[in-house]
C-alpha cells in the first residue's frame, strides 16, 4: 500500500504585500480596492496554491477562506490556453443553446435498456462527446444552501473582477444540487461551466454517469468546503471515495496531472487528520492555519427553581422567558440554540405570545420545516429583519447569516467544537467579539456549561475522528463505478484504498461487498438479486434499468420517514381553487396518533389537523393552545473528552472543598468565572454528596446501591460519556442475567449508569470487579445487542445506504410492510440466511462504535484492576446520581421479561 | 382464547371455527418478497417453511380440516406459480381450501374459475367471512383487511378485535405491518386481544372518544402518557 500523506506546514506567514504579489495584477489591485488587506489565511494560502500544492486552510469563520481558495484558481483559469478549453480561449460571442444547435457527436441519448455487454462500447462514445468548454474546478460543500450561497458570492466577486480583467466574462459558474432542475442538469452536461458547485451526494450521482466522467477528466482543482463537518460521518467516506474516483479519471486522460485539492475548514483539531482525509493516501498537503484569536465572551447563568419563593415563576420555560426578556431587548438579533426541535418550537410559541409586537420578528428554524420556510428565515435573518431566531441545530453550519449580536444556548450543546461552531454565528465579521450565553436548567447542566465555557475559552476542542471504512458506502461506490463500464477487481481495490477512510480496507471485506452486490452468500450460493454482472475478473452493472434506479437512491443521509404538513389556503372570492402550502414535517409515528381536531405547534404557529390527503396532513392555522410534536432525536450527549473533563473538574472541586468553603468558592469563581448563584448551588450539591456518599475520585469506581421494597438500584459513577456507559451497562446487565439470573432495566447517562435489579444478596466489590472484567467484553457486547432495537435500526439504515432496500423503489413503496419492515422482517431473514452478511456486520460495528462507545468502555475496564472499587449502600439516591443518572430516560430495551411486557401492555390498554 | 363460544383465537394469527373445524386466515400477502424484488430491492426469496410454520402449528395442535382465506391472498395479483406451490404445501398439511374471498390486493383472482372464489363473502355457519375493504350488510362477520395492531414502544403488536357480532383478524403475513387501532374510530369499544410472546391476552377495550382540543386531549386519551413513557 502507498505511504500515508506527507504534511507540510508553511514557514512564517508571508506579508500581505508578498501574498498579493503572488496573485499579481489585476487581482491584487481588485483585492486592495474592494477588500483591503488579506487575512493571515489568505497570505498563507495564495503562495502555496500558486505553487500547485494541495492545501488545507483551517481558519475561523469570516477569515476569507473562500477567496483564499478561489482567487488563485480564477487567475489560473484566465491564463489557460485555448487547448485547455477555458476562459480566454472560448469565444466571447454569446452561444445560443437550443434545439436548432447541432448536437455534439455521441451525445445522443443512449438506448434506455443498455445491457452490460453494450457498455463496453461506451469509452468510444465518450471520447467523441468532448464538451465545448471544460470544467476546471469543482467546489463541494456539505449543504445545498451553502452551495447556493457560495455560488452567489462567487458570481458577485467575478462580476466585480470583470472590471479589472475582461477575460473573466467567459468564466461561468454552475450549481448542481439535489434541487437542480432536469433542464439545468442537461445544460451543465452540454456546456459545462468552468466552476461547478455541488454536494457530495450530487457528485456521486454525476460520477456514475459516463458523460459526466468525461467532463471530469479535465478537472484541475477540487475545493472542499467545511471539511471538518464531513470527516466524522459517512458523507465524508462517500466524498473521499468520490475524490479518488475523480483523481483516477483525470489521470486517465492526463497521466502527468494530479488534481489540486483544497480544503477549507473551520477551527478543528487535529489538523493532520483533516489534511490526510482531504488528500488521501500517498500525497502531500500543506496546511495553512490561522488561529482563532477573535475575542470570545462566554457567560454561564443558572436558572434554578426558586425554593419557597412563590413570586418567581416555577417552570424552566417561564424562568427562561424572564431571563431572555432583557437579553432580547439589548440585542438587535439574538440566535437561540435549543439542541432539539420540540424545545425550539415550544420556545418560539411562548416567545411570540410573550412579545406579541415582535411576532413577525421571531422565527424558528429547524430541519423539519419546509425548505421554503427555512430559506425565508435565512433571507430575513441576513437582511437583519429578525430579532430572534430559535433553532435546534440547523443554523449551526451554513450560510453567512449576517449580524447576530448574541448566541444563547438553552441547555449546553454537549461539546466544545459545537459550542465554538455555534458561537461563530455571532459577530460574523473579523475581529468582532463573539458573545455566548449559556442558560442552564439543572445542576448537571450548570457544571457542564461551566466546563464547556472554560474549555471553549482555552480552545480545547474535541479531536476529529474519521469514520472507519463504512462498507455500505463502499457498496454504493462499487455500484456507481460499475455503472460507467467494466472494472477490474484489483484496480478498483487500489482506487478505494487511496481514500483515507478506506486505507486499511482488507481484501476479504472488499470481496464480501462484491459478493453481496453479485447476489451471493459468502459460500458462493445465490440468495439475492444481483446488481453486477461479471466477465472474468471484471464487473459492470447488470443492466441500465438497475443503474438508473440505484442512482436515484444514492446518498448516506437517512431521515426518519416524515409526513408532510400542508397548510390549507381557502379559495378566495374570485373562483380560485383551494390549495395548500408546505409548512414542514412530523414523524410518521406522531402523525399516526393525530386525530382530526388535534392542535399542534409547528413553525411557531398553532395548527389544527383536518384530514389526510395524498400522504400529507392538511391543517388550518387556528388560535388556541397547541401541543408540541415529538421528533426522535439522538439527544445531545457529552463528547467523551468533555465527560472526562467534567469528571476531573468534580475531583478538583472536591479537593478545594476539603480546604474549606472559601477555597471551594474561590476555585469556582476564579478558575471558572462562576457567579454567586451558581456557586451556592454547587456548594450545596458537593456538600450533600460528601455527606450522603462521597465524591468519586479519578482512580476509583464508586458503586452506590439503594434497596427499595422489591428491587435494588445500583449506580455506577464513571468518567465516561453516555455511549461508553451504554456499552458497559449492556455488558453488565447481560453478564448479571447470564451468570446470576438477575435481570432488570438500565438507565444510561453521561458520567454514570444505573441498573435496577431484583433484591438479592448484595454483591461484594470483588464480585462487581469480576462482572466488570475486560476479558470477552466485545463478545459479550455483541451478544447483548444481538436482539436490540438499536441493532435493528442501524441495520435498516445500513441496508438503505448499501442499496439493499431503496428509498425510492420502482413504482413506489410497498405500503403493506410499513416503515419498520426492514427492522422487523428483513433483519430476521438476513440473520437466518447469512449471519456473516457484510451489511449486518457493518450495523454491528456501528452499534459498537457509535451507539455504544465500546473502545472507551473497554479501556476503562482494562484500567479497572489498578483502580479501587468502592461500594456504598445508601438509604437514598446520592445527589450526583440524582443530578446525572436519574434524569436520563429509561433505556427500556435492556432485558424485559415476557411477564413485564404482558403486564405493561395490559395496563396501557385498560388503564 | 375462546370468543363467541365457537371461535378460538390462536397465537398463529388465525382463528378457528370449532364447530366446523375450519381455520380462517386473512391477509397472507403471498409474493410480498417478489413485489419488493420487482421494485428493485435486493431482498431474499420467500422461506416457505417459515411462512407456513404458523399454519403447521395450528393444524398440529387443533382439529382442523378446512381453510377459508379471507382476502388478500396475494400481495399484488394472482400468481399461478405461487398458488400452485401454496396449494401443494397446504394439502400436504391436511388442509382443504374451501373458500377464498378476494381482497383488494388480489387482482385477477376473481377470473380464476377453477378456484372456490366467493366475491360476496363466504357463509360459515351463521358467520359471513369477508375481506372487509367494502361495505357489508351482513349480521355476524369475520373480517381481515385492517391488520389491527397495538402500538408498543413504537413497534406494532398484532391483535384480534372482538366486537358485538364482529371479529377482525390480524394479518397472517409477518410482512404486513399492521394498523394502529387508535387511529380508527370504528374500533372504539371493541375488545382487543393481543398476541404477546406466543400468547393471546385479553388487553381490554379500545378506549376513548375523539379529542378536539389540547384541553381535552389528555383527558380523552389516558393511555397517551403511558405510551409515551413506555
Amino acid at each position: 500500500m502507498a505511504s500515508d500523506a506527507t504534511l507540510t506546514f508553511p514557514g512564517p506567514c508571508p506579508s500581505p504585500e508578498r501574498a498579493l504579489l503572488t496573485l499579481g495584477d489585476p487581482y491584487a489591485a481588485w483585492f486592495r480596492e474592494t477588500i483591503g488587506v488579506p487575512t493571515a489565511a489568505q497570505c498563507q494560502a495564495w503562495p502555496s496554491l500558486h505553487r500547485g500544492e494541495n492545501l488545507l486552510v483551517a481558519a475561523p469563520t469570516a477569515s476569507g477562506k473562500t477567496l483564499a481558495a478561489f482567487l488563485p484558481i480564477i487567475k489560473k483559469l484566465t491564463g489557460m490556453t485555448k487547448a485547455d478549453g477555458v476562459a480566454g480561449a472560448e469565444s466571447s460571442k454569446p452561444r445560443t443553446l437550443g434545439l436548432t444547435e447541432p448536437r455534439p457527436l455521441g451525445s445522443s441519448p443512449l438506448p434506455r435498456f443498455l445491457t452490460g455487454a453494450a457498455l463496453t462500447a461506451l469509452p468510444g462514445l465518450r471520447t467523441a462527446s468532448a464538451p465545448a468548454t471544460r470544467l476546471a474546478c469543482l467546489y463541494i460543500t456539505p449543504l445545498k444552501a451553502l452551495s447556493r450561497d457560495a455560488a452567489k458570492n462567487l458570481r458577485r466577486h467575478l462580476q466585480e473582477l470583470r472590471r479589472f480583467d475582461p477575460r473573466l466574462r467567459t468564466i461561468r459558474v454552475g450549481l448542481r444540487t439535489g434541487d437542480s432542475s432536469a433542464k439545468a442538469r442537461r445544460l451543465h452536461l452540454e456546456r459545462p461551466p468552468h466552476i461547478l458547485l455541488t454536494t457530495p451526494e450530487s457528485l456521486a450521482i454525476m460520477l456514475s454517469q459516463s458523460r459526466w466522467c468525461d467532463v471530469f477528466r479535465n478537472l484541475r482543482w477540487v475545493v472542499v468546503d467545511e471539511v471538518h463537518a464531513l470527516i466524522g460521518n459517512k458523507r465524508g467516506a462517500d466524498l473521499a471515495l468520490s475524490l479518488e474516483r475523480l483523481e483516477t479519471l483525470v489521470a486517465e486522460r492526463h497521466p502527468s496531472r494530479a488534481l489540486q485539492r483544497i480544503g477549507l475548514s473551520g477551527t478543528c483539531v487535529p489538523l493532520d487528520i483533516a489534511a490526510r482525509f482531504l488528500v488521501g493516501v500517498g500525497r502531500r498537503c500543506t496546511i495553512a492555519h490561522q488561529a482563532d484569536r477573535a475575542p470570545m465572551e462566554l457567560i454561564v447563568e443558572h436558572l434554578p427553581a426558586e425554593r419557597g419563593d412563590s413570586a418567581r415563576p416555577a417552570g424552566f420555560m417561564a424562568r427562561l422567558i424572564e431571563r431572555l426578556t432583557p437579553e432580547l431587548a439589548r440585542n438587535r438579533t439574538t440566535l437561540i440554540f435549543t439542541n432539539i426541535r420540540s424545545i425550539a418550537e415550544r420556545l418560539t410559541w411562548v416567545l411570540r405570545r410573550r412579545f406579541p409586537s415582535w411576532t413577525e420578528q421571531i422565527a424558528v428554524h429547524h430541519s423539519s420545516l419546509a425548505v421554503e420556510r427555512r430559506r425565508r428565515v435565512e433571507r430575513r435573518l441576513k437582511k437583519g429583519k429578525l430579532r430572534v431566531v430559535v433553532t435546534s441545530t440547523s443554523l449551526e453550519l451554513g450560510i453567512d447569516i449576517g449580524s447576530v449580536d448574541s448566541v444563547v444556548f438553552v441547555h449546553p450543546p454537549g461539546g466544545v467544537a459545537r459550542t465554538i461552531q455555534r458561537l461563530g454565528r455571532s459577530g460574523h465579521k473579523p475581529g468582532q467579539p463573539r458573545r455566548g450565553l449559556f442558560l442552564t436548567a439543572g445542576i448537571a447542566e450548570l457544571l457542564e456549561a461551566t466546563v464547556t465555557a472554560a474549555s471553549g475559552s482555552a480552545g480545547q476542542l474535541e479531536p476529529l475522528k474519521v469514520v472507519d471504512e463504512p462498507h455500505d458506502v463502499l457498496c454504493q461506490h462499487l455500484v456507481g463505478m460499475a455503472m460507467t463500464g467494466w472494472r477490474s477487481r484489483s484496480e478498483t481495490l487500489n482506487i478505494i484504498r487511496r481514500a483515507f477512510p478506506y486505507r486499511k480496507l482488507n481484501e476479504a471485506d472488499f470481496e464480501h461487498c462484491l459478493a453481496y452486490l453479485s447476489g451471493k452468500k459468502s459460500n458462493g450460493a445465490d440468495w439475492l438479486p444481483s446488481r453486477l454482472q461479471w466477465r472474468g475478473n471484471e464487473f459492470a452493472i447488470i443492466n441500465q434499468w438497475t443503474a438508473s434506479l440505484l442512482r436515484r437512491n444514492f446518498g448516506s443521509i437517512i431521515n426518519e420517514e416524515p409526513r408532510a404538513i400542508r397548510l390549507l389556503i381557502p379559495a378566495s372570492d374570485n373562483n380560485t381553487e383551494p390549495r395548500s402550502l408546505p409548512v414542514g414535517t412530523v414523524e410518521e409515528a406522531y402523525a399516526d396518533r393525530l386525530r382530526p381536531g388535534d392542535r399542534f405547534v409547528l413553525d411557531g404557529r398553532c395548527f389544527q389537523f383536518r384530514r389526510h390527503e395524498d400522504g400529507a396532513l392538511l391543517v388550518e392555522e387556528v388560535a388556541g393552545s397547541p401541543i408540541v410534536p415529538h421528533w426522535t432525536t439522538g439527544g445531545w450527549h457529552l463528547a467523551p473528552e468533555l465527560a472526562r473533563r467534567l469528571f476531573v473538574f468534580r475531583c478538583q472541586a472536591a479537593e478545594a472543598l476539603r480546604d474549606g468553603l472559601q477555597a471551594f468558592a474561590d476555585f469556582l469563581r476564579l478558575e471558572y468565572g462562576l457567579e454567586d448563584a451558581g456557586i451556592a448551588e454547587l456548594t450545596r450539591l458537593f456538600l450533600m454528596q460528601e455527606t450522603i456518599s462521597e465524591i468519586p475520585a479519578l482512580d476509583c469506581l464508586l458503586i452506590e446501591s439503594i434497596d427499595n421494597d422489591a428491587r435494588q438500584e445500583v449506580y455506577f459513577h464513571t468518567p465516561l460519556s453516555r455511549a461508553a456507559n451504554d456499552a458497559m451497562a449492556r455488558v453488565l446487565a447481560w453478564r448479571l442475567y447470564r451468570e446470576r439470573g438477575l435481570e432488570g432495566p438500565a438507565v444510561v447517562a453521561d458520567l454514570g449508569f444505573m441498573l435496577s435489579l431484583p433484591t438479592c444478596q448484595p454483591l461484594t466489590p470483588d464480585a462487581w470487579r469480576g462482572l466488570l472484567a475486560a476479558e470477552r467484553f466485545a463478545d459479550d457486547l455483541s451478544e447483548a445487542v444481538s436482539e436490540s432495537p438499536s441493532l435493528r435500526d442501524r441495520f435498516a439504515r445500513v441496508a438503505m445506504t448499501g442499496l439493499m432496500v431503496l428509498r425510492q423503489p420502482w413504482g413506489g413503496r410497498r405500503k403493506v410492510g410499513g416503515r419498520d419492515w426492514v427492522q422487523r422482517r428483513l433483519f430476521e431473514q438476513v440473520r437466518h440466511h447469512e449471519p456473516d452478511f457484510v451489511l449486518l456486520r457493518q450495523a454491528e460495528r456501528e452499534v459498537h462504535r457509535e451507539v455504544c462507545d465500546a473502545p472507551a468502555a473497554l479501556s476503562f475496564l482494562e484500567a479497572l484492576p489498578s483502580m479501587e472499587v468502592r461500594f456504598r449502600s445508601l438509604s437514598e439516591v446520592s445527589p450526583f446520581a440524582a443530578a446525572w443518572t436519574q434524569p436520563a430516560q429509561i433505556s427500556a430495551e435492556l432485558a424485559e421479561t415476557p411477564g413485564n411486557v404482558l403486564e405493561r401492555l395490559h395496563h396501557q390498554l385498560v388503564g | 382464547m375462546r370468543v363467541f363460544q365457537e371461535w378460538i383465537l390462536t397465537p398463529w394469527r388465525l382463528a378457528i371455527h370449532e364447530p366446523t373445524r375450519t381455520a380462517v386466515v386473512a391477509d397472507m400477502h403471498l409474493g410480498y418478497d417478489l413485489a419488493r424484488r420487482q421494485a428493485g430491492e435486493a431482498v431474499p426469496n420467500i422461506d416457505w417453511d417459515g411462512y407456513l410454520a404458523p399454519l403447521h402449528a395450528a393444524v398440529s395442535t387443533h382439529d382442523i380440516e378446512s381453510l377459508v382465506i379471507a382476502g388478500d391472498l396475494f400481495e399484488k395479483a394472482f400468481d399461478p406459480e405461487l398458488w400452485r406451490h401454496l396449494r401443494k404445501r397446504l394439502s400436504g398439511m391436511g388442509f382443504s381450501i374451501v373458500a377464498i374471498v378476494p381482497g383488494n390486493h388480489d387482482r385477477g383472482l376473481c377470473e380464476q374459475k377453477k378456484l372456490p372464489i366467493y366475491p360476496d363473502g363466504f357463509m360459515l355457519a351463521k358467520w359471513t367471512i369477508l375481506h372487509g375493504h367494502g361495505a357489508s350488510q351482513a349480521d355476524k362477520t369475520v373480517l381481515g383487511h385492517w391488520h389491527p395492531c397495538v402500538l408498543r414502544r413504537g413497534r406494532k403488536t398484532p391483535c384480534y378485535l372482538v366486537g358485538p357480532r364482529r371479529l377482525v383478524l390480524p394479518a397472517y403475513s409477518h410482512d404486513a405491518a399492521g394498523v394502529n387501532i387508535w387511529r380508527h374510530p370504528e374500533w372504539r369499544g371493541m375488545r382487543c386481544c393481543a398476541i404477546v410472546d406466543g400468547v393471546v391476552i385479553d388487553a381490554g377495550f379500545v378506549p376513548g372518544k375523539s379529542a378536539g382540543t389540547h384541553a381535552t386531549n389528555k383527558k380523552s386519551r389516558p393511555w397517551e402518557g403511558r405510551l409515551q413513557r413506555s
